[in-house]
């Protein structure tokens, strides 16, 4: 099995199975475009993607390798979230700054699967919350002005015959 | 106009109501905050069961432990027993064994997750908003109607985000899917008002999204229910009662919904009452659950929804159908029964000050039970 090395933003190689490699669209397309073959032995370097995440990414990458090609999004199909399998689970048990960062990772690379296993992760933490326990969740800022706010209270409660 | 008068009064109803309102109604608070809800969600979660087979309030989740004694514990006495044979242990523990898992895991979820402490994660702030755009899409691609509609209220950001994405017919379908017996009766210009609307006017956001879980469990098919329902909805759709409407969401008819128009000389007159109802497996054995959906102002249906009607719990008789239920919510309408309340504020101001209850009651549904007929518009409070 052909080997290739990847090289994190801080410089750390991974030797991976090409097939492994394969799974991100962004490195098969590199690939291609370099003409790339096994004799070659420069790493390939992916300047957005830290050595512990990549590690996360080779290991995701590793155990789904012989997974069928993910079906294309299909608008009319069901929105699962529960269908995230254990393996998945329990690799995605990790902080959110983590969780956050393999998404960046996996939309950066291409691989769909990750990406769309992470985005189920979060979208089930969004599920069934009101905006401020998202706030809260997510550590975001409510910046709404506070015009804006009132808009949307009175949106509210405009009702009909206030 | 109708209009000014009110204005200025239902501004101190809502104030003094709410301020009771502002804890989970079951443990105030106890079990962490309930924003907004009457029911905080781990309460929520305890006590209103998903799952159309168990009684609200009974959990399997601790038979599992009570296995090895003789009694099991959870089983009404009476209840259960007086119409099938005593269940031995083996059974029982097979029993458990076979339940879908699915929403045990959730309360035991939550349970582990008040009572281990954990360090607290912080999330560096700016992480989230550092998410391009196309990410996020993603992320709300798996979200349901109301966990968008909630998405678009958490920043500017993903407001504008979603604004640019979800399109009027969007919101169209999903207020159909959501409330299919609501009608409009005028042309709508802007249905992510009307949705907000109805979702606002619900009593309780956890009963509206379990109500789209239609969480079936694996179930035998059961002829007599079949049969009794299939029946009932033939009667429903061919000799509906005066201002009532049903109809079931699911396949298995479980999960269903309803309509109650506001009696005449109530102060409900002219609203439309929107209710969920859980069909369980041993129905007709097992009454109907029914909540209001649309927030009513009356002794007899709690804040949370439910309703205080004796033949939809101990007294509940096989002679009784949906419509019947229905029927009598309806008329409970007209004729609180004010010795057992579930509400006891409304109840004692219900005897005591007439006037004042028909008048809160009146605006009350108003303001949420009227968007089929009042085109939502922003008025000015202080222009008026």
């Amino acid at each position: 099995m052909p080997q290739i090395k990847l090289q994190s933003s801080d410089g750390e190689s991974f030797e991976i199975d090409l097939e492994v490699a394969r799974q991100s669209v962004t490195i098969k397309t590199m690939l291609e475009d370099l003409g790339w073959d096994e004799s070659d032995d420069d790493p390939v370097p992916l300047p957005n993607v830290n050595a512990a995440i990549l590690k996360k990414v080779v290991q995701w990458a590793t155990f789904h390798k012989d997974d069928p090609p993910p079906p294309e999004d299909d608008e009319n199909k069901e929105k699962r979230t529960d269908d995230i399998c254990t393996w998945d689970a329990e690799f995605l048990k990790v902080d959110q700054g983590t969780l956050f960062e393999l998404i960046l990772a996996a939309n950066y690379l291409d691989i769909k699967g990750l990406l769309d296993v992470t985005c189920k992760t979060v979208a089930n933490m969004i599920k069934g919350k009101s905006p401020e326990e998202i706030r809260k969740t997510f550590n975001i800022k409510n910046d709404f002005t506070p015009a804006e706010e009132e808009q949307m209270m009175s949106c509210n409660c405009s009702a009909t015959m206030e | 106009m109708i209009t000014s008068l009110y204005t200025k009064t239902w501004h101190d109803n809502v104030q003094s109501y709410k301020k009771n309102y502002s804890g989970c109604m079951v443990c105030n608070g106890f079990y962490g905050h309930n924003f907004g809800q009457p029911v905080c969600s781990t309460c929520h979660l305890f006590l209103f069961s998903n799952d159309v087979n168990l009684e609200d309030g009974e959990q399997e989740v601790y038979a599992e432990k009570d296995d090895s004694d003789a009694d099991s514990g959870n089983e009404e006495p009476g209840a259960v027993s007086d119409f099938y044979p005593q269940e031995t242990d083996q059974q029982t523990a097979k029993r458990v064994k076979t339940l879908p898992s699915h929403k045990m895991d959730k309360l035991t979820e939550r349970i582990s997750s008040l009572t281990i402490p954990r360090e607290k994660e912080i999330v560096p702030e700016g992480l989230v908003d550092s998410m391009p755009p196309e990410v996020l899409l993603v992320v709300f691609k798996y979200l349901d109607d109301i966990s968008l509609w909630t998405a678009g209220r958490v920043c500017p950001r993903w407001r504008q985000i979603l604004e640019s994405e979800t399109t009027e017919l969007q919101w169209k379908e999903f207020c159909k899917l959501r409330w299919p017996l609501f009608y409009p009766q005028y042309r709508v210009k802007n249905w992510k008002t009307i949705y907000t609307k109805l979702l606002e006017s619900s009593p309780c956001r956890y009963c509206l999204e379990s109500m789209m879980l239609q969480s079936t469990p694996p179930i035998e098919e059961n002829s007599w229910r079949h049969r009794r329902l299939r029946s009932e909805l033939k009667t429903l759709k061919s000799d509906p009662p005066e201002g009532i409407k049903a109809t079931p969401l699911d396949r298995h008819c479980c999960h269903w919904q309803a309509s109650i128009t506001g009696p005449q000389g109530s102060p409900y007159e002219g609203g439309l009452f929107l209710l969920y109802l859980q069909i369980p497996q041993s129905y007709p054995m097992r009454p109907p659950k029914v909540r209001f959906i649309t927030k009513i102002f009356h002794p007899n249906i709690s804040r949370h929804g439910d309703v205080g009607l004796d033949s939809i719990h101990h007294n509940w008789s096989l002679a009784l159908t949906i419509s019947k239920v229905l029927i009598s919510i309806q008329s409970l309408l007209t004729d609180p029964y004010c010795f057992v309340c579930m509400e006891q504020s409304i109840g004692e101001l219900y005897t005591k000050n007439r006037s004042e209850f028909n008048r809160i009651a009146r605006l009350w549904t108003w303001k949420y039970a009227m968007h089929d007929f009042l085109m939502p518009m922003n008025i000015d409070l202080n222009g008026v």
